[in-house]
């Protein structure tokens, strides 16, 4: 190779040294001279490329800007650091405009809450929901994630997303991050996007699942991989802190007011220094109450099993819950401690403890998008209005009309000029509001007039009992909605009078009345023990238009009543229809019927249960209850009798024990002890005395004993033979002998014989 | 024939045919054996709200004056009629003896059995076979024998059947409230007008329309209002029934509802009211005349079956108005 300036002392490359193939540079170290020509040089190029590839390449494969496998999280600095940034961010610009996507054809728009006005429109294909990032909206449109300008609607960049879809998007004035994905599990891949004043600043890939990031100051956070959160310098894209939690979920990092949280859709708790322990809970978080509301709404999108966003007129843009975050010093709270639930045309306000029901506001049209606001809740609908329910009072305070039609909308988290809540409607008028939702005919809205009905059933005053019969006797409802009103009945403690009330009506052809639902009031009555409802639910049982099914809580309330008046009735109804199985529901009433006679009358039944039991033509489960209950009656009856019969014996036993006490403390005590008294004490150790004359060393047949007594015991016993002293003294010492008028002591004496 | 034979001679009778038998049978016997009918009862106040359980108006009780000798005599009597009528009347041995063997009968168990012996107290007829029928059937009874034993007491035709069949007239089954509510109006006790009052509320149009009909065979005037109300829901029967109790001075009341109903339906109403001995002629005129404004060739047809049908019942003015109005009205 000529001219060639590859290395020093190297020999002119020999043809059998270039067949080995070594590279000649390797000979330059060994004595080789330095090859010359044109072949030289191309080899020393394609050495320096190469070499400088390599470097380049090993440059690259080191350490990644963001998202670095080994990053360390929880570190106490670095979350410090975070912190300290989030904090001295400068607020947000109050932005107070709403974006969404038209019904066909598709245009994008912007309305302003505060000068309720539409700023702009322009034809879109949307792929997705709107998202307010900054000073732009952004969305996925076709297999691109495109961006316009919030106040003026032009296009500010179009991002190809290939095969990833829009997962998140945030941004404060100029600044906008945007997140997308694909895959799942270790399939999983996405790459977070900043854009700054419309171009594209830089991307950082990661091999994960990305949520929805959150732009704070010059600060990017990105949740990732459920566990953790990133935070990425806006400027330079390099990552300077990261959280891991371990006892939650984070997909989603939200910026209201001063302040961010971080959370999924199990809870939400605020960024502080204290979740640099790796803990959600201990940070102070928000999760709420158990208990299923309609529909099933999350607090945060589940955006880590989406496997694309949903459609812009998607119904899933119709159900959604409302709130936004504040800090209550321990932890989080909601803005005006409400959570609002979106159901098509109904908006309940709840409270975040308990899902209480605090009002419920019926909207003509469905809601396409909510957003809770300072003193309530602004919204969009799908005739392309927007309005405004004030958070107290659940009175809407304004509408506007913006667009032709809508079919999602997203609104910012204020903005809407409102200044009051509003104070709360009164019981009743909370109940008129409730009662109108349940009553509503839109058949989807049957879930949420599910939740209407348990909210009056748990109202306090007696006219939400009047409601709920109200429900229950409307015959035309839904059926679910009708049966959980005169489920929820029985456990109501308050409004017998209505009750009583409604079981005064009756079925009436000419006056165009109906049958109330007699054994649902029948079960209301009975469980609040009210005996007024005996009458009127006897006068149901002998009305033919009464409807069988109600026929068998009827005659159980009469028993659970405990009311004598209806025996002669229930006795009358068991003769009449025991014989005639009309159906299965009046069978069943009817073999009720002879356990709630004998309840009610015990033995007085009897007559009337013999008839039923012993009559051939009779329904057979039916005699077969009344044979039952005489059966019973019959052991009750055994079990009185034996009762009876003890109890006989003890009281007699008793009063002869009475007399027999009675008698001896009116008998006078005797002047001295006789033989025969001395003999009647000594009885019980009578054979053991004779057993003393014939165990003497000296048989002897018989002895005599002296026996000395003070107040009815022996404090003396002499006996002769004095041998059998040792064997008698304590045998009469341990009895007791009558007492005698005698103020001393007497000296008694007995014979033992054998 | 012995006796067992002919009572199982007629069991093979099929059940209508029996009915016959019995209304014939029984009536005869009881035009031999009638008691005087007992007194009108006091009719009950209509009450602001229906009740579905008819209640029969209460006999009038005797009222005893210890200071009136007459009266205390009265109070006797009537002890003594109420005893009598409780034990039922007094009956010759036969008579006795079947009545025992038709109690065996149906208290025997056997299907069979019962409804023999309700057929033979059938048709034994007569007063005294109402109380066994009437014990039977409140001891309860399968349908088919509930109903049998009510086509048997419509046969008795006797009013001592007023309360089990008020009874019977709320029964659960439409069926048994409307042969009850047939039975009532054959039978004719006291207190029938309340019962059928009652039923023009029934859920069942059968019952409905028998209780108006009933109620215009009884001539209830007191029913009246409901009538009117029944016939403005839809009731066609309460249009008879109204045309036989409308007061003579209130008739015109019914031309409010000509052109509102058909006239097929209140036709049965006009011509009760026209061929009415108490209703004045110039009242027949006019609702001739207000025919005649319709003029539809339906009621050419109905003067023309009216007139046929009526003959000379009618006045000779009223049927030269409606000769005219015929020949008034065009094909």
């Amino acid at each position: 190779m000529k001219g060639s300036t590859i290395g020093r002392g190297t020999r002119p490359s020999h043809p059998a040294a270039r067949a080995v193939g070594a590279p000649p540079w390797f000979a330059i170290g060994r004595g080789t001279r330095p090859c010359r020509g044109v072949a030289s040089l191309l080899v020393r190029g394609t050495l320096i490329i190469v070499v400088t590839s390599m470097v380049v390449l090993a440059g690259c494969a080191g350490t990644p800007a963001a998202f670095a496998p080994k990053y360390p999280d929880n570190d106490r600095a670095a979350i410090g650091a975070l912190v300290q940034r989030v904090q001295s961010a400068p607020q947000r610009p109050r932005s107070s405009v709403a974006v969404g996507v038209s019904s066909a054809p598709q245009k994008l728009f912007a309305y302003d809450l505060t000068s309720r006005r539409t700023l702009w429109q322009v034809p879109i294909e949307a792929g997705s929901a709107p998202h307010i990032a900054g000073n732009v909206v952004v969305l996925q449109s076709e297999s691109a994630v495109v961006g316009y300008d919030l106040r003026g609607g032009t296009r500010r960049f179009s991002i190809d997303s290939e095969e990833m879809v829009l997962k998140g998007a945030d941004g404060e004035g100029p600044l906008v991050a945007i997140t997308i994905g694909e895959g799942s599990g270790t399939f999983a891949k996405s790459e977070v996007i900043l854009v700054r004043d419309g171009s594209e600043q830089w991307r950082r890939p990661l091999d994960a699942l990305v949520g929805v990031p959150a732009v704070v100051g010059n600060s990017v956070l990105v949740p990732w991989s459920g566990q953790f959160l990133s935070a990425i310098d806006a400027g330079s894209g390099e990552e300077y802190a990261r959280l891991r939690v371990r006892d939650g979920v984070i997909s989603h990092a939200l910026r209201v007011g001063p302040d961010v949280y971080l959370g999924s859709f199990h809870g939400v708790a605020r960024l502080t220094g204290a979740l640099d322990a790796g803990s959600l809970s201990a940070a102070g978080f928000l999760t709420l109450p158990e208990g299923e509301l309609p529909g099933r709404p999350l607090l945060l999108r589940d955006v880590f099993t989406e496997a694309e966003p949903q459609a812009a007129d998607s119904a899933a843009h119709r159900i959604a819950l409302g709130w936004r975050p504040t800090s209550n010093g321990a932890g989080v709270a909601l803005q005006d401690d409400a959570l609002y639930l979106v159901f098509y045309r109904f908006v309940f306000a709840l409270s975040p403890a308990d899902y209480t029901v605090r009002w419920v506001y019926v909207h003509d049209r469905d809601l396409v998008g909510a957003s809770a606001q300072p003193y309530g809740i602004a919204f969009a609908d799908e005739a392309g209005r927007f309005a405004f329910v004030a958070a107290g009072s659940g009175q809407r305070v304004w509408q506007e009309q913006a667009t032709a039609g809508s079919t999602v909308v997203e609104l910012p988290n204020e903005g809407s000029g409102v200044d009051h809540a509003g104070d709360g409607p009164t019981p009743e008028a909370l109940a008129g509001m409730l009662l109108a939702a349940a009553q509503d005919t839109d058949a989807r809205l049957v879930p949420a007039r599910l939740l209407a009905v348990s909210a009056i059933a748990k109202l306090p005053q007696a006219d939400a009992t009047a409601n709920l019969i109200e429900l229950c006797d409307e015959g035309r409802i839904a059926p679910p909605v009708r049966e959980r009103a005169c489920g929820e009945l029985k456990q109501r403690k308050v409004g017998a009078d209505h009750l009583l009330a409604a079981l005064e009506r009756h079925a009436a052809y000419l006056e165009g009345t109906t049958s109330p639902p007699v054994g649902y009031l029948a079960k209301a009555v009975a469980a609040l023990k009210e005996h007024r409802a005996v009458a009127p639910l006897v006068a149901h049982l002998a009305d033919p238009e009464t409807r069988s099914s109600d026929l068998p809580p009827l005659v159980t309330a009469l028993g659970e009543l405990g009311d004598a008046s209806a025996v002669d009735p229930l006795a009358k109804f068991l003769r009449a229809y025991h014989a005639d199985a009309i159906d299965e529901h009046l069978v069943r009433a009817l073999e009720l019927v002879p356990g709630v006679l004998l309840a009610l009358s015990g033995p007085v039944a009897r007559p009337a249960l013999e008839a039923v039991s012993g009559d051939p033509l009779g329904t057979n489960s039916v005699r077969l209850k009344a044979q039952a209950a005489l059966d019973t009656l019959d052991a009750q009856q055994a079990a009185a009798e034996k009762s009876d019969e003890a109890r006989a014996t003890e009281q007699e036993t008793q009063a002869a024990e009475e007399t027999a006490t009675e008698t001896a403390a009116t008998q006078p005590d005797p002047t001295h002890l006789s033989t025969a008294m001395i003999s009647q004490s000594l009885l019980p150790v009578r054979d053991q005395l004779k057993a003393c004359l014939a165990q003497a060393q000296k048989p002897t047949f018989q002895a005599r004993v002296v026996i000395v007594i003070e107040e009815t015991k022996p404090v003396m016993v002499s006996v002769l033979p004095a041998e059998l002293q040792t064997c008698v003294e304590p045998l009469v010492k341990a009895q007791t002998f009558p007492r005698t008028k005698l103020p001393k002591t007497e000296r008694v004496t007995h014979i033992i014989k054998r | 024939m012995r006796r067992t034979d002919r009572l199982a001679l007629t069991c093979r009778a099929s059940r209508v045919g029996l009915a016959l038998l019995l209304l014939a049978f029984g009536a005869q016997r009881a035009t031999a054996q009638a008691e005087p009918p007992p007194a009108p009862a006091t009719k009950p106040s209509p009450s602001a709200k229906p009740s579905a359980t008819a209640k029969p108006a209460a006999e009038p009780k005797a009222v005893a004056s210890a200071k009136d000798p007459k009266a205390k005599d009265k109070t006797a009597k009537d002890k003594t009629a109420k005893d009598k009528k409780a034990k039922g009347p007094k009956v010759d041995a036969k008579t006795q003896a079947a009545l025992d063997q038709a109690r065996k009968l149906l208290a025997s168990g056997e299907r069979d059995q019962v409804e023999l012996g309700i057929q033979s107290l059938g048709l034994l007829g007569g007063p005294a076979a109402v109380p066994p029928l009437v014990e039977r059937i409140e001891l309860g009874l399968p349908a088919d024998l509930l109903e049998a034993a009510l086509v048997t007491l419509m046969a008795l035709s006797q009013p001592e059947a007023g309360p089990v069949l008020y009874e019977l007239s709320t029964h659960r089954r439409p069926e048994i409230r409307l042969r009850a509510l047939e039975a009532i109006s054959a039978t004719q006790p006291a207190g029938a007008e309340s019962a059928l009052v009652a039923a023009l509320s029934d859920s069942d149009p059968r019952v409905r329309s028998a209780a108006a009909t009933a109620l215009g065979e009884l001539r209830a005037s007191g029913s009246m209002e409901k009538l009117f109300l029944a016939l403005d829901r839809g009731n066609m029967e309460a249009s008879g029934a109204i045309g036989k109790v409308v007061p003579a001075g209130e008739v015109t009341r019914l031309l409010g509802y000509l052109g509102r109903i058909p006239l097929h339906d209140l036709g049965a109403a006009l011509a009760e009211v026209l061929q009415r001995k108490d209703v004045s002629e110039a009242a027949k005129l006019e609702i001739v005349a207000r025919l005649e404004e319709l003029g539809t060739p339906e009621v050419k047809g109905y003067l023309n079956d009216l007139i046929a049908s009526a003959g000379d019942a009618l006045p000779e003015k009223l049927s030269r108005a409606m000769l005219r109005a015929m020949q008034e009205i065009a094909e």
